[in-house]
């Protein structure tokens, strides 16, 4: 296997946009992302678009704008970790020797009805209700009453997560929020699933956003600065536990396999993007990438520890809480904050002297990606 | 809390039908139902609901068993704010409940107010109308209720 550098990142703000398409969005990030890169479309030799709901064969329709030049286009839906699986199949074509430019690209319209539609039908509604229906937040909630219960937390630390995405999200201009809460602001916000509510849960987003990935010898000839090179791309689908909890156990998993094939450790990494949908999820993954033993994630947060300027900062573009939550292009917006840092470029949120960074991503179903960028 | 009143035998005539089949024993009139669960005779996991192939070992050798009535509640969350078009099912309760063998099933919870729900606190099996088909039969389904004191847990 080669090794593969990160040239060029774009992303268009996550936000609300009803009036515009995914085309739109898509074209813009890709645009970014080869401007970054100094290339143009024609040298994208392959491209992976993640699109999760978007309709059949996204990529190639909304690739299409920018011109017919015949490179493969793969349209990839892994739900949250769309973006994700595309990057690393960019990623894996160009290690393998098969391309020296490939693009990943994801994009997610969930306003405007083209997310998925509620069945109408009454009997569905009753079956659906069989075994107690419950939203993603519902499934987040149970999570959170059980680590309540058995680390003996209130709901405040939980809280704190999303204080400090949204402090976060507060210093990034690409962040669909980009103001703070309090932590009385989460406490008394509307109740969507006890005990969870609305400013423990990510918001409903469109957007998009692309990373151009190249061999390092083209990566050198595009020019001098610093170099992000992908360290491990690690890729799990879900394995039996009979605790039946997405997430936590194969995201341990999975990091096992990046930390070795990275051959680095959770004390190398300066800085982390996880898949914080809920609080509660970036509390477990503390613990599960190894920041901090089973049972101690809640003490993590009220220390400060993952805020920016803490020993490990954790979503430092708002993660999902903050920056949005489109799906399919979620996983690259991770990838591009990641770069933006390595390479010193992130502003009023730059980590001092980071030069090495994970990104997680869960998608429903369920699998679990994880990237490691080194500088 | 949740749906209404529990279908009596009397009842039965005017033709309670299960929500869907293969969950739970049926007919009401033989209370409390039992979980129709899947045991696998390769490496010994059971699975709520009935599968297949072992989700452990991938064996296809599965035999049904019938799990409860007695469990306790692992965790829980009251349902407040739900997806456009589903709104008339809430608020209602669902719970993670822990039956013997270390099976964890969900399933709605009933017969209990929201406050009063407590991890750990023991249940049982019940069957729980939650609508009318359109020539106006109950339509049940399996849910949780709070066990008596005194009675035998998992």
């Amino acid at each position: 296997m080669r090794e593969v550098a990160v040239v060029g990142v774009g992303m268009v703000r996550f936000d609300q946009y009803p009036q515009r398409g995914i085309t739109d969005l898509a074209v813009e990030a890709v645009l970014a992302a080869l401007a970054d890169a100094g290339l143009a479309w024609p040298d994208v030799q392959a491209t992976w678009c993640g699109a999760a709901g978007q309709g059949m064969t996204a990529g190639t329709r909304v690739l299409a704008e920018l011109g017919l030049t015949g490179a493969p286009i793969t349209t990839v839906d892994n739900a949250s970790a769309s973006g994700s699986t595309a990057f690393r199949e960019a990623y894996l074509s160009v290690a393998c020797g098969l391309y020296d430019v490939a693009l990943a690209v994801g994009v997610g319209k969930m306003t405007g009805g083209s997310g998925a539609a509620p069945p109408v039908d009454r009997r569905e509604i009753l079956q659906m209700q069989a075994m107690g229906f419950l939203p993603p937040a519902g499934v987040f909630a149970m999570r959170t009453r059980r680590r309540m219960h058995e680390y003996g937390a209130t709901i405040i630390p939980y809280a704190r997560v999303s204080v400090k995405n949204h402090r976060h999200g507060a210093l990034n201009p690409f962040a669909q929020f980009q103001k703070e809460v309090t932590l009385e602001e989460v406490l008394q916000s509307r109740l969507v699933c006890d005990p969870l509510t609305v400013l423990h849960c990510c918001p409903i987003s469109d957007g998009a956003a692309a990373a151009v990935v190249a061999s390092l010898p083209r990566a050198r000839r595009l020019g001098a600065r610093p170099l992000v090179r992908v360290a491990a791309s690690a890729f799990r689908s879900e394995v039996y536990s009979s605790d039946g909890q997405l997430g936590p156990a194969i995201t341990e998993l999975t990091a096992r396999q990046a930390y070795e094939e990275a051959g680095a450790g959770p004390e190398d990494m300066h800085l982390v993007q996880v898949h914080d949908a809920f609080t509660v999820e970036e509390i477990d993954y503390y613990e599960r990438l190894g920041f901090c033993p089973r049972g101690d994630g809640e003490r993590l947060v009220e220390e400060g520890a993952t805020t920016i300027g803490g020993r490990i900062p954790f979503n430092t573009d708002g993660g999902l809480l903050a920056r949005g939550h489109p799906i399919g292009p979620t996983g690259l917006a991770q990838v591009w904050e990641t770069v933006l840092q390595l390479r010193g470029q992130a502003g009023r949120r730059q980590v001092e002297g980071a030069t090495a960074g994970l990104c997680q991503m869960i998608g429903a179903g369920g699998v679990c990606v994880i990237h490691i960028l080194k500088r | 809390m949740t749906g209404g009143e529990v279908p009596t035998p009397e009842t039965a005539e005017a033709g309670p039908i299960p929500v869907v089949e293969g969950l739970f024993t049926f007919p009401i009139g033989q209370e409390p139902p039992r979980l129709l669960a899947s045991r696998c005779n390769a490496c010994g996991e059971t699975f709520f609901p009935q599968r297949r192939f072992c989700a452990r070992c991938s064996s296809p050798d599965l035999a049904q068993v019938l799990r409860g009535p007695h469990g306790r509640l692992y965790t829980y969350t009251v349902v407040y704010e739900l997806f456009a078009g589903l709104e008339s099912l809430g608020p209602y309760a669902v719970g993670q409940v822990e039956m013997e063998g270390g099976l964890r099933v969900q399933g709605l919870l009933t017969g209990s107010e929201f406050e009063d729900l407590k991890i750990d606190m023991p249940l049982e099996l019940t069957f729980l109308t939650i609508g009318t088909d359109e020539r106006g039969r109950p339509i049940v389904t399996y849910a949780f209720r709070p066990a008596p004191p005194g009675g035998d847990g998992p």
